[in-house]
């Protein structure tokens, strides 16, 4: 039998490592937040101020990832909102960035639910059917946030490029990805 | 699909029988060529008597704290009787008459997912539960076409369908007291008054935040019913808990791993082998902390012995899959658990795969019955496990009498019957990496959760299940509360003769297979026997039949609107005929790539079943349909 330690690579050590402490953190938050909305109504204002301060986690929310829309269609014809930011069109198509989003795709448990694309207890991630679009910041998105039917919302645990490599593998699952049909005009 | 008697009597029979042998099966088992007596043409009533070699072993009897229930011409619990043991005693359908069954009513269940449930009936009202979101339906059969009475559908959220493993079923309620019972995915027991509908009580067992979920059919135990959790992938705490029937309150939760306080091991605890006596092996099984998240879940099928006052449930498969990372025995998974109904103070336990590696849950049907063994009387309880053999066990006091295999195993060679332990075939844990081939049966075993029924009438027990190897790699995996705790990329493929699954009747006292139906697919749903001698049961390419169950002869089928992977029940209609119901709507694990509209291209999907499943879409699409099938009037 092999000692445990020699499974795990070094990145899902660290994981686990930095988990818990991840996890408590963001409970302690929480659990001051609701305190004091019970207990005092009254400093409910003053809340966004200090929050920054108090949960470290919130930071990757100020920095205010692009919008975008989950679909291709508005009214009155018009374009849907589709940014990119700087750094999903900079790893989108990387290798380097696929090489790490495909370990982190094991290491974050993404591949228990997703297989290795084809899909389980989480749909086919590698086929051209997306439900909330397939863009960087679309996947990104999906990873950031979670989805309503049962994807979990990793937030915490993809600070800074780690949702951008993620995506940028998912998204090198598919290489037609991009690829519309021809709009046909008479 | 292909049919072979080893009892068959006529020339052709045994040519085919053979062909079978040489060209389809290394199984020695469909050679076996005893005696002509059951070589009857089917239209004959006689019954084939157990003879030979074990003349000590008598044909199984139906405990007599069943008869009530099995004399019910209602079906009001999933196993028909507490004893799990799914033989009706209605006898309009013959093998004479059964090919001109026709259908009656159907009902859209509303859900395409994979519909496992089990279609209840007492006094005049279907229950049928679907898969999530759960809805359970009221049909009023007094009046013509079965229209609704009621329906009642849970509050649950949308994200517990992402942390389901294998589809996101649900294997039926039960009926107790005028009240119906059943859980819904969110790990939740609601309890409706069977009349209105109206919500009696509701009770949160589980978080799904933490990967628990509900998908087994509860049990009924006295005053009180008995549900567990399911999450073996998913690194779960795994449980059984007993609730009060009238309220819903809490009255007791084992905990499958863990310390013996957790574990409700204590005074009463009285193991047949000394390996399981000692303290905190629930701990001490496993390397420091890694029982907390190790699996152990209760989602199978729970018996009830009334006169006894025990329970019986098995354990699931230990977490992550991967078996490196967890040295030891791993207890108190993938074995079963007789336990006091009233306290859930542990009995005894026996372990059918210590230290699993290939996700050998030990959840399958603990059938309870009556035999003389060796000559002497035997309260027993007989198991076909996932591992691939068939185990009889004193249900007293825990000891194994027989474990014969009844499927093609490489995993292991046999079962020590002095010891009670099985002979893993391997030395040691593959390197890293690895890919190990050929391992048999695959992860969902030799059988799954697709119960089995017993007659006896003929003394066979009829036994869907499937025929399926794997290649398996561990990869290395951290826990992450609420994501899947697997570590391993798994290949299922077809076993050997090519046909995924398979129908068969074994002989309880002989301990052998007497006649077996080969079928495509995994034969995923559940079977009935009647006092008629017939047998029903569904495929995933779409056929409900009914096969003769004294020589497996096939009398009727019926191609449904989706595959079958459900339990059918038979009953009394409130007009005095006998009907079959069943629900269509393929899905479940094997039926994954259809129902989730999983990828081809990538094997490992579904946790490596789709290998195996490939041309599923090409047989069937998704569904969800009750069907009910009866005679003519004028029969
Ligand atoms: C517990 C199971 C689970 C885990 C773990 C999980 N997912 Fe998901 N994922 C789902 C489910 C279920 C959905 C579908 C959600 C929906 O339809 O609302 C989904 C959806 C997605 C989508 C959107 C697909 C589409 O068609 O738009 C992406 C992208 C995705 N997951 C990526 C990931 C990545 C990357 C990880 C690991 C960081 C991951 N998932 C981990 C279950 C999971």
């Amino acid at each position: 039998m092999k000692p445990i330690t020699t499974i795990g690579t070094a990145l899902a050590l660290s994981l686990l490592v930095a988990l818990p402490a991840c996890g408590e953190a963001g409970n302690d938050d929480q659990a001051k937040t609701e305190t004091k909305t019970e207990s005092a109504p009254a400093e409910k204002a003053e809340a966004p101020k200090e929050a920054p301060k108090e949960a470290p986690a919130l930071q990757v929310a100020a920095n205010q990832p692009p919008a975008i829309s989950l679909v291709p269609i508005a009214p009155g014809g018009k374009i849907p909102v589709d940014e990119q930011s700087e750094a999903a069109k900079r790893l989108d198509g990387d290798p380097a960035a696929i090489a790490i989003g495909k370990q982190l795709f094991t290491a974050f448990n993404c591949s228990g639910c997703h297989a290795n694309g084809g899909g389980g207890m989480g749909p086919a991630l590698m086929d051209k059917d997306w439900i909330y679009g397939d863009s960087m910041e679309n996947i990104a998105a999906s990873i950031r946030e979670g989805r309503p039917n049962g994807m979990p919302a990793f937030r915490e645990l993809v600070p800074g490029d780690t949702a951008y490599q993620l995506a940028a593998f998912i998204r090198s699952l598919n290489p037609d990805i991009d690829k519309e049909p021809a709009y046909e005009q008479e | 699909m292909q049919l072979t008697f080893s009892n068959s009597g006529t020339k052709a029979g045994v040519v085919f029988a053979l062909l079978a042998t040489l060209v389809l099966s290394p199984l020695p088992v469909y050679a076996q060529q005893d005696d002509d007596t059951a070589a009857e043409e089917a239209s004959s009533t006689e019954t084939p008597k157990p003879e030979g070699d074990t003349s000590e072993n008598g044909r199984p009897e139906i405990p007599a704290f069943a008869a009530k229930d099995q004399a019910d011409p209602n079906w009001s619990m999933p196993g028909k009787t507490s004893a799990l043991t799914r033989f009706s005693e209605l006898d309009q359908i013959t093998p004479e008459n059964a090919k001109d069954l026709q259908v009656a009513f159907t009902f859209s269940l509303g859900v395409n997912r994979g519909q496992e449930a089990v279609p209840l009936v007492v006094d005049g009202t279907l229950y049928v539960v679907t898969s999530y979101p759960n809805h359970l339906y009221a049909l009023d059969l007094t009046k013509p076409g079965a229209p609704l009475k009621w329906s009642y559908t849970p509050q649950q959220p949308l994200a517990a369908q992402g942390v389901a493993c294998c589809d996101v079923v649900n294997r039926g309620p039960t009926f107790s007291d005028g009240k119906v019972f059943f859980n819904t995915l969110n790990a939740t027991t609601v309890a409706l008054d069977a009349e209105t509908g109206k919500e009696l009580w509701r009770t949160p067992l589980g978080k799904i935040e933490m990967g628990e979920t509900m998908t087994m059919a509860p049990q009924i135990a006295g005053d009180k019913i008995i549900v567990g959790n399911s999450g073996g992938e998913m690194g779960v705490h795994g449980w059984v808990a007993a609730l009060d029937k009238e309220t819903g309150k809490l009255l007791w939760k084992a905990y499958n791993t863990g310390p013996d306080t957790d574990v409700k091991i204590g005074e009463k605890f009285k193991p047949f082998y000394d390996r399981y006596k000692g303290k905190d092996l629930g701990v001490s099984s496993w390397p420091e902390g890694m029982w907390k998240h190790g699996g152990g879940s209760g989602w199978g099928w729970v018996s009830y012995d009334a006169e006894l006052n025990i329970v019986y449930h098995g354990v699931s498969n230990p977490g992550p899959w991967n078996a490196s990372m967890r040295p030891g025995d791993n207890l108190w998974t993938a074995g079963i658990f007789a336990r006091d109904a009233n306290t859930g103070e542990a009995l005894w336990y026996y372990q059918l795969s210590p230290h699993d590696w290939n996700d050998y849950d030990a959840v399958n049907e603990n059938m309870l019955l009556d035999m003389t063994w060796k000559g002497k009387k035997r309260k027993v309880l007989v198991h076909p496990d996932r591992n691939g053999y068939m185990y009889i066990i004193d249900r007293v006091n825990g000891e194994l009498l027989s474990a014969e295999p009844y499927a093609h195993i490489t995993t292991s060679k046999g079962v020590d019957l002095k010891t009670g332990e099985i002979k893993w075939a391997r030395d040691g844990e593959p390197e890293i990496g690895e890919v190990v081939k050929d391992l048999c049966p695959a992860a969902p075993g030799a059988k799954d959760w697709q119960p089995s029924a017993y007659s006896p009438k003929t003394g066979l027990l009829y036994l869907p299940h499937n025929n399926l190897c794997m290649d398996h790699k561990e990869v290395s995996v951290g826990y992450i509360a609420g994501t899947p705790y697997v570590g391993a990329d798994v290949w299922m493929k077809p076993g050997p003769g090519g046909n995924r699954g398979e129908f068969s009747a074994w002989d309880l006292a002989k301990g052998k297979e007497v006649w077996s139906i080969k079928e495509r697919f995994p034969a995923w749903s559940g079977a009935v026997v009647t006092a008629g001698d017939v047998v029903f049961y569904g495929t995933m390419d779409r056929w409900f039949k009914a096969v003769d169950a004294r020589n497996g002869k096939e009398l009727w089928k019926f191609k449904t609107d989706s595959g079958i992977i459900s339990q059918p029940t038979t009953w009394k209609g409130p007009d005095g005929k006998q009907y079959v119901a069943v629900l269509s709507g393929v899905g479940g694990w094997s039926g994954a790539i259809v129902a989730g509209n999983l990828d081809p291209r990538d094997g490992t999907s579904a946790l490596g079943f789709v290998n195996a499943m490939r041309d599923l879409p090409d047989y069937t699409t998704a569904g969800g349909t009750l069907y009910a099938f009866t005679l003519p009037d004028n029969e």
